[in-house]
């Protein structure tokens, strides 16, 4: 029942039983953790029902059915309190969360800038250029990630003769792709109630692909060797099942380049480099 | 100079009502010969070169002239030409050249400046020695180098020719080049400083004297018509550009020899058109350049000494050939005497921007001297040295080895099996060379029975190095130096790892080279 309105409170005042209406658009999570699933976006003047409380975090029923937590930190900003605790309410004892698994997937795009940059420009004309890919990733509630990707880089250049750090074109295309199928393991935390920070760490498996104009099979490159990687970023929730994000990453991919070809000319050996990627991620 | 007289340039007739032209030159009349002024009549000719297709028993060109030389009838590797010198004066004095021989106080009778070079050569008087005068004159301060006009010699060792495929062009992948660079382009020319070439449809007028070989007197042939035909798997119409014999000193360096005319089919063999054999760059053109002296320049009297090419003339060849436009430049000539005239001009000619193939030597088993020109290619970016090897990717037995090897290219081995020679077509030895049958039989050569051969020597690995640039060239890579390192780094590595004395860098890869360098390979 709506007792009253317009009365800022802390958690402590907004006991289970309670209700509170948010004054601001919001989100409804699955756990009381920033990082967990959305399950339903609330616009502001919505009256919640709390069910729960863990300070920061209230557990409310959303107006469609929906049962969750809000984040209550610094609430000022999002909610009010508008009712005061009932009887009948649980006492403020942190809620017991079923450790539940979220699985995501998420496409990517953006650039790399190889190590082998030398290499690279002497062949692509760049030493950086777009990435783009996909994977999928489990999150669990204590914040541990681990996840799956596949990207692809691909550039068709030319074939050249590098002869003191001079590089001649020959006019011959010269294709090459790069494809990164990376493992990583990682740590995510909210950092407000719409962002999520998160860094990881993994191996990789990089395959090398380089295909010459009027070349036949034997001559073209097609090896894969194990890279390590270190990511960290940022996401931003935008609806409860969508999320944007931005990340870095930086690999190192030793023994693929380095024995023949520009590379060994320019006693470039790594075919990692930085990678700064948006990301759009979907929750089941 | 080793000929009297020689014409000017542009003092040929041509032109269409013109159906002759007469050159006239005098020999000194060294050994057996007497002197004599020499002529030389040449008529075109409507008709065309008769084909004997692959020769299956040779003429052991090599044995015969070895044999005339252990003989002592003639000295077929004189070490430099006689009574002459070469000499180039510093800027400042050469004024002092200009005051005449007798000047420079070293019996000197006359001095001239080739119209090819930097340089001046001396006429010595007779008996005099060139050694010695080369090194009073570097004794001196208006002076930047002095030296003997050294002869250098055609590398290679003539064989005895079976029918086989050609085989080196395989070993060197020139068929995978080719995917990528058909034969190059007709914007592209390679001059051939050799023994000149199979180019053209002429009967020449020569005086022919009499000589002595073996032992044997050969009578005086006279007035003799000689027949010369085109090589017809070798030129075709606007192959040829700027032609010049600096033996004779006109512009119908025809070949007297085959040497030439060889080397030169395994550059530029006219390829795919259903006859005979295949070269490396078949569609550049060819500027041939006669410096070579063979038997029967030396017979008809165009030169005064038999055989070789004198530095002078090969200095002139390569700054003629860097002047008159040409992208590459092929010698397949050397020999033990270092040479700075030819290196200036091989510099000179690489500063415009021309590659200089030059074979690296046939003297493993002759005490292994360092062969010159090759010797100065190691230090001169955009020339190299090419050694030989055999169908086996092995150093061929007379391939000279030394720091100077840069690279390697099939040269042939027919030491065990006469199939394992280089193949290409070339004036028929039994009816160009008659000067090896006895007098009874000795009679006028023909240049117009052409023949397909196996030939061995570093003189058939160096244009293979030449072809290469040339596919280069078409390729858009300019400059001599990133050819001939483009060259080594695409090389297939043979021998001790790295380079070595024996291989250099290691066998031409043309497959590699013209695909250049990726990312990884």
């Amino acid at each position: 029942m709506l007792l009253s309105v317009g009365v800022l409170a802390s958690p402590a005042m907004a006991q289970e039983g309670g209700t509170i209406e948010v004054t601001n658009v919001g989100v409804v999570m699955e756990t009381a953790r920033g990082d967990s699933v959305v399950l339903d976006t609330i616009e502001p003047g919505t009256v919640l029902e709390v069910l729960d409380c863990d300070s920061p975090w209230y557990e409310v029923r959303a107006p469609r059915g929906s049962e969750g937590w809000r984040r209550g930190w610094l609430h000022q900003r999002y909610i009010q309190v508008l009712t005061a605790p009932t009887s009948s309410a649980k006492s403020p004892t942190a809620p017991t969360l079923k450790p539940r698994t979220s699985i995501r997937g998420f496409g990517q795009f953006g650039a790399i800038r190889f190590t082998a940059a030398d290499s690279f420009d002497a062949v692509t004309g760049n030493s950086w250029g777009p990435m783009w890919g996909g994977g999928a990733q489990m999150a669990f509630s204590n914040g541990l990630f681990f996840q799956g990707s596949y990207e692809r880089y691909q550039s068709t250049g030319q074939r050249v003769f590098v002869v003191d750090s001079q590089v001649f074109e020959l006019g011959i295309e010269n294709e090459i792709t790069v494809t990164p199928i990376q493992v990583t393991v990682g740590y995510r935390q909210a950092t407000s109630d719409r962002v999520v920070g998160y860094v990881g760490g993994g191996v990789g498996w990089h395959r090398l692909e380089e295909v010459a104009q009027l070349s036949d099979p034997a001559e073209n490159v097609d090896e894969t060797e194990i890279g390590y990687h270190v990511l960290g970023g940022m996401e931003y929730v935008v609806t409860p099942w969508l999320w944007v994000g931005g990340e870095g990453q930086w690999a190192y991919v030793p023994d693929i380049l380095g024995n023949d070809g520009v590379s060994a000319a320019f006693d470039e050996d790594d075919l990692g480099g930085f990678t700064l990627r948006f990301k759009l991620t979907v929750g089941l | 100079m080793m000929r009297r007289s020689r014409l000017p340039f542009g003092a040929l007739m041509t032109g269409a009502v013109v159906t002759a032209l007469v050159l006239v030159s005098t020999g000194s009349g060294l050994g057996q010969q007497s002197d004599r002024a020499a002529t030389r009549v040449l008529t075109p000719s409507p008709v065309p070169a008769i084909n004997t297709g692959l020769l299956l028993e040779a003429t052991d060109v090599q044995r015969l002239r070895e044999t005339a030389v252990a003989d002592g009838q003639y000295d077929t590797h004189p070490r430099f030409v006689p009574d002459q010198v070469i000499v180039k004066f510093t800027d400042a004095s050469q004024g002092l050249a200009s005051r005449g021989a007798a000047a420079l106080g070293v019996g000197a009778v006359d001095v001239d400046y080739p119209a090819f070079g930097d340089f001046a050569v001396l006429a010595l008087q007779t008996g005099a020695d060139p050694l010695a005068v080369s090194d009073t004159l570097n004794e001196r301060s208006d002076v930047e180098y002095a030296q003997p006009d050294y002869v250098r010699q055609p590398l290679f060792v003539p064989n005895d020719p079976f029918f086989h495929l050609q085989w080196n062009l395989t070993q060197v992948g020139v068929e995978r080049a080719w995917d990528g660079n058909m034969g190059g382009t007709d914007a592209i020319t390679v001059a051939v400083i050799d023994s000149g070439l199979a180019f053209e449809d002429a009967v020449i007028e020569f005086e022919a004297g009499a000589f002595t070989q073996d032992g044997r007197d050969y009578p005086a042939l006279g007035t003799i018509n000689v027949p010369f035909a085109a090589a017809f798997d070798l030129v075709s119409p606007n192959r040829i550009d700027q032609p010049f014999d600096f033996v004779w000193m006109d512009e119908h360096p025809v070949d007297l020899d085959g040497h030439g005319t060889h080397v030169t089919g395994t550059l530029g063999q006219l390829t795919n058109n259903a006859e005979g054999v295949a070269g490396v760059a078949f569609n550049v053109r060819l500027m041939p350049l006669k410096v070579l002296i063979g038997e029967w320049d030396f017979i008809f009297g165009g030169a005064s000494m038999c055989c070789g090419a004198a530095d002078s003339d090969i200095a002139a060849a390569i700054r003629y050939a860097a002047e008159r436009g040409a992208d590459v430049i092929n010698m397949s000539l050397g020999g033990p005497d270092p040479s700075p005239v030819v290196d200036e001009a091989i510099r000179f000619a690489v500063g415009l921007d021309v590659f200089v193939a030059i074979a690296g030597g046939n003297s493993f088993e002759d005490g292994n001297p360092a062969i010159w020109p090759a010797a100065a290619a190691e230090d001169i970016d955009g020339a190299v040295a090419v050694g030989g090897v055999d169908r086996n990717s092995n150093r061929a037995f007379y391939s000279s080895t030394g720091s100077y090897i840069e690279i390697v290219a099939p040269g042939g081995d027919q030491r065990t099996d006469g199939f394992d020679g280089v193949l290409q077509q070339t004036p028929h030895p039994e009816f160009a060379l008659t000067f090896f049958e006895p007098p009874s039989q000795f009679g006028p050569p023909r240049f117009d029975v052409m023949a397909y051969a196996f030939f061995q020597g570093t003189s058939m690995a160096s244009p293979h190095v030449a072809g290469l640039a040339a596919l280069l060239k078409s390729r858009g890579v300019s400059d001599p130096r990133v050819i001939e390192a483009a060259m080594k780094i695409t090389a297939t590595d043979l021998g001790e790892p790295g380079r070595d004395d024996e291989y250099g860098s290691g066998l031409v890869n043309m497959a590699r080279a013209l695909r250049g360098l990726g990312l990884a390979r």
